[in-house]
């Protein structure tokens, strides 16, 4: 446990979302805002479940460690759920807000369009949740000690990050996809995330044993990234145009309108 | 030479025409293209096909039209896009929106209904705006009274008659006779200020004059005042001034009655939109850097989570006693004296400020920032080279102590570069949040925080609240409030409009009374000197220079003729860009120091969870959104601490009690939600 396992850890965990962040938020105060705001999102939503959670305890039997395990699986399920309401109630406040925006604005176009929240929404949702995930353990890998010296696993730290990075990751993508099927009221893709989100909490249920939980989750990632990909409209023609600087829409994106 | 229309066309469809792919009404003219909706138009030779049923006559070399179009929408005119109601002239581009006749020749297209005639070479107005924009004017955004900029840029607001001849924006409301070479009246000045005058930021009932700038804000007009304002007192006249013979200020009297003024919430919460993200996160950065300084100090530097056994003199009880209740007890007891010191403090302050003992103030306020930046920087400096064992002599930390308190004065009491000006107050902000987490004991912190916020709730809000009268004092007198004690995010430089010949004189004047102050506070330890700048109510314009310029350059001989030949003048001055994003957005420095505490403490707490700091951080933060939310709306001096306070308190007793416990649980099993 040294600096390098620190930086190492960390890097893993929160490299993408901070490139994600400098690169396409950092420059727009709107964005920033809106990644606050997710992220104040997901803490009342991790609030509320653990409220839940605290009061299940209390009125259970604290002896009992499969029930304080199933208690605990509970508080898991309960979490998830609620935090796609409430990533549902967000898109529901921004759409009103667009909607009284556009109204006392004089312009004709909203500063900000409902994909660039969807994404920027999802991304605060990410890092708040890979902070809350990861910090601790951070904070622990810089002072002494020896992991997995009572016969745990010596990976907890390498696998704590990749596990982080597949959440922040999929945060992200679970905004865009979301956001995308509530305004084209696609139900059914609404319930394939939600339980895609469930999945992937299940499924570090049987976390010591990192091979079960981290491939899948993986492989997860890139599945909803290819249909987030697809939702934000995307495809192999866009691909091709962006990769060989052919893409005048993308060139010009930094023009800003007149 | 034209080719198939594709579907059945009326005759003389297509001359030259290509194919016409609908049923087409129209007469094509040679060379046209095919139209491929139904036209009700005569396309002039080598127009384009209209696209929309367009009345006759759009578009002479026009393009396409898409919209219909009023009987001659442009003669050389391009697209119009909406029910043009407008004469597009020879070479002007199409109206995308319903434009008024007259739309004049060179014009642009008119994006709006604009009620005005563009003279050459205008723009578009992009609002209505009343009849009149003098020559090479640019498009008025808001309605305007006529007579509104002859070389005058864009005059952004309603500007009552004779607002800025070669005007710039006038922010606010003018009343007539604003003086020859005025500066701006920044408050509710009675003065007249005279030509070359600057804008008046606040609210001023002056008519500028030739020279002057425009009026960027609704002029008062009786029946739509928001601000009732004062009677005109003590006007002073000068040579030229007069009755209202002079008000037309050299120009012919309007033609046309002037425009109903155009409400101007709309322009506003377009403004707010814009520009009101900007000065959030311009709070945003230093918000978080002082948090993070403090948090860091706390997590590094030990010696401001020990507890001593000292405590300030303003919390004299204990609270390590035997039993809660006494606890209890002894933290109400500690809170209350520290809430009656500051309220007492801060009435001093009002009452000294009323009474115009700046002397006093301002030696207190020197007194205590040499405080701050001396002895706390130097305890500090001590104990982070215990933490890290750092090998330091004396002289040298002599110097270094010596050369950061100096340059920290000179930075906060008179001039420095804006950004180190900021730096120093976060870093004092910073310091002084940590010694009320060192010696403030647990209990008595929270409940000095909550309490505070409701005290600053009532002393900004109330009517007799001892910070709003010291606002509006501010704002009577025309002064800036104690810079030094608040954050601001911007400096304007005011360049001195007279070009005399001995050069510009640039000014460095904080515009602390245009953007709505959000929360001054002042402590008993209190924070930052005041220094104020003695009342500028002639704007600089001493009789000294007043004096010496006539002595250069002769009487100021202003009278309507010349003034007149002025206006017609192009303008070849540079005008500077003063729109509304160069407005600041102004935090007090006690809001700082209780963010900090808050976030500070937090960290400080016995469990050392990062997920608490983080929680109350994020917690502020919105608070802190909210609150500039609602500064947007009523744009007047909010208090900063309440929302803020209230959410962090909230978050960091929620975090700390219930999801703490909740993540442990799941950082053991290594779970993922």
């Amino acid at each position: 446990m040294t600096a390098s396992v620190f930086f190492g850890c960390t890097f893993i965990a929160f490299g993408p979302a901070i490139a994600l962040f400098l690169f396409t938020i950092a420059r727009d105060p709107l964005r920033v805002i809106f990644l606050i705001a997710g992220a104040f999102f997901w803490l009342c939503s991790l609030l509320l479940s653990s409220l839940v959670w605290f009061i299940t305890v209390q009125i259970s039997n604290k002896e009992s460690s499969s029930q304080q395990k199933g208690l605990l699986i509970f508080g898991v399920v309960l979490s998830v759920l609620l935090q796609e309401t409430f990533r549902f109630g967000y898109y529901k406040l921004l759409k009103k807000a667009n909607e009284g925006l556009l109204m006392l604005s004089a312009e004709e176009t909203m500063p900000i369009s409902i994909r660039q929240l969807a994404y920027v929404s999802g991304l605060g949702f990410g890092f708040m949740s890979g902070a809350f995930s990861m910090i601790n353990i951070l904070a622990d890998s810089v002072g002494p000690g020896t992991i997995g010296i009572h016969g745990d696993s010596q990976h907890f730290f390498l696998s704590s990050a990749f596990m982080t990075m597949a959440i922040v990751l999929l945060h992200m993508f679970w905004g865009v996809v979301f956001f995308d099927s509530c305004e084209k009221q696609h139900w059914w893709s609404l319930a394939v995330v939600v339980i895609s989100h469930l999945l992937v909490s299940c499924l570090t249920f049987q976390n010591p044993q990192y091979v079960g939980s981290l491939v899948p989750t993986y492989i997860i990632v890139f599945l909803v990234g290819l249909w987030a990909f697809f939702c934000a409209g995307g495809s192999l023609r866009n691909l091709k145009l962006c990769l060989t600087c052919k893409d005048k829409d993308f060139l010009l994106a930094n023009h800003r309108p007149r | 030479m034209g080719e198939c229309c594709v579907r059945p066309v009326t005759p003389q469809a297509g001359v030259n025409g290509r194919v016409l792919r609908k049923a087409v009404i129209l007469r094509l003219v040679s060379m046209g293209e095919c139209c491929v909706r139904p036209s009700l138009l005569r396309l002039v030779s080598m127009g384009e096909c209209c696209v929309r049923p367009v009345t006759p006559q759009a578009g002479v070399n026009g393009r396409v039209l898409l919209k219909a179009v009023t009987p001659q929408a442009g003669v050389n005119g391009r697209v119009l896009r909406s029910r043009s109601l407008l004469r597009l002239e020879s070479m002007g581009e199409c109206c995308v929106r319903p434009v008024t006749p007259q739309a004049v020749s060179m014009g642009e297209c008119c994006v709006k209904r604009s009620l005005l005639r563009l003279v050459s070479m205008g723009e578009c107005c992009v609002r209505p705006v009343t009849p009149q924009l003098e020559s090479m004017g640019e498009c008025c955004v808001r309605p305007v009274t006529p007579q509104a900029g002859v070389n005058g840029r864009v005059l952004r607001k309603a500007v009552t008659p004779q607002a800025g001849v070669n005007g710039r924006v006038l922010r606010n409301a003018v009343t007539p006779q604003a003086g020859v070479n005025g500066k701006c009246c920044v408050g509710r000045s009675l003065l007249r200020l005279v030509s070359m005058g600057e804008c008046c930021v606040g609210r001023s009932l002056l008519r500028l004059v030739s020279m002057g700038e425009c009026c960027a804000t609704e002029a008062p007009v009786p029946t739509q005042n928001q601000h009732p304002e004062p009677g005109v007192t003590g006007v002073r006249s000068r040579g030229g001034g007069g009755g209202p013979g002079a008000e037309q200020n050299g120009q012919a009297p309007p033609q046309r009655p002037p425009q109903v003024v155009e409400s101007e919430e709309d322009e506003d919460e377009e403004l707010t939109l814009k520009y009101g993200a900007k000065h959030v996160i311009m709070l945003f950065v230093p918000v978080t850097l002082c948090m993070v300084v403090v948090v860091a100090t706390i997590k590094s530097v030990s010696f401001y989570t020990q507890n001593d056994g000292q405590r300030l003199i303003y919390t004299p009880f204990p609270e390590d006693t035997d039993t809660i209740g006494q606890r209890a007890l002894n933290s109400v007891l500690n809170a209350t004296i520290m809430i009656s010191v500051i309220i007492v403090m801060t009435m001093v302050l009002v009452l000294l400020y009323k009474y115009r003992c700046y002397r006093v103030i301002q030696g207190w306020l020197f007194l205590s920032s040499l405080l701050l930046l001396f002895f706390f920087s130097f305890i500090y400096l001590k104990e982070v080279f215990k933490t890290y064992n750092v090998a330091m002599d004396w002289i040298t930390l002599a110097v270094i102590v010596w050369n950061f308190g100096v340059v920290g004065m000179i930075c906060i009491h008179w001039k420095g570069p804006l950004r180190l000006q900021q730096a120093y107050l976060i870093m004092i902000s910073a310091l002084m949040a940590l010694v009320f987490i060192k010696y403030l004991p647990e209990w008595t912190a929270w409940l000095i925080l909550a309490v505070i916020s409701v005290y600053d709730l009532l002393a900004v809000l109330c009517p007799k609240g001892p910070l709003r009268i010291l606002v509006e004092t501010a704002q009577e007198r025309n002064e800036p409030i104690f810079p030094a004690l608040i954050y601001s995010s911007t400096m304007v430089w005011l360049v001195n409009m007279a070009d005399t010949g001995l050069g510009h004189r640039p000014m460095t004047r904080k515009n602390s009374t245009e953007a709505p102050i959000t929360q001054v506070e002042s402590q008993s330890l209190a924070l930052g000197p005041a220094p104020l700048s003695p009342p500028e109510d002639d704007g600089g314009f001493t009789p000294n220079w007043m004096g010496h310029q006539e002595h250069q350059l002769g009487p100021l001989q202003s009278t309507d003729e010349t003034r007149r030949e002025i206006q017609q003048l192009p303008s070849a001055r540079p005008v500077m860009d003063d729109d509304d994003e160069e407005r600041g957005v102004k935090l007090g420095l006690g809001d700082f120091i209780f963010y900090s505490m808050l976030v500070g403490k937090a960290s400080a707490a016995a469990s050392g969870d990062w997920n608490t700091t983080l929680a109350s951080f994020v917690a502020i933060l919105i608070g802190l959104c909210l609150t500039l939310l609602l500064l947007a709306i009523f744009k007047k001096a909010l208090p900063a601490l309440p929302i803020s306070i209230f959410f962090g308190l909230v978050f960091y007793f929620a975090t700390d009690n219930l999801v703490r416990p909740f993540m442990d649980q799941l950082a053991l099993h290594q779970f993922y939600i």
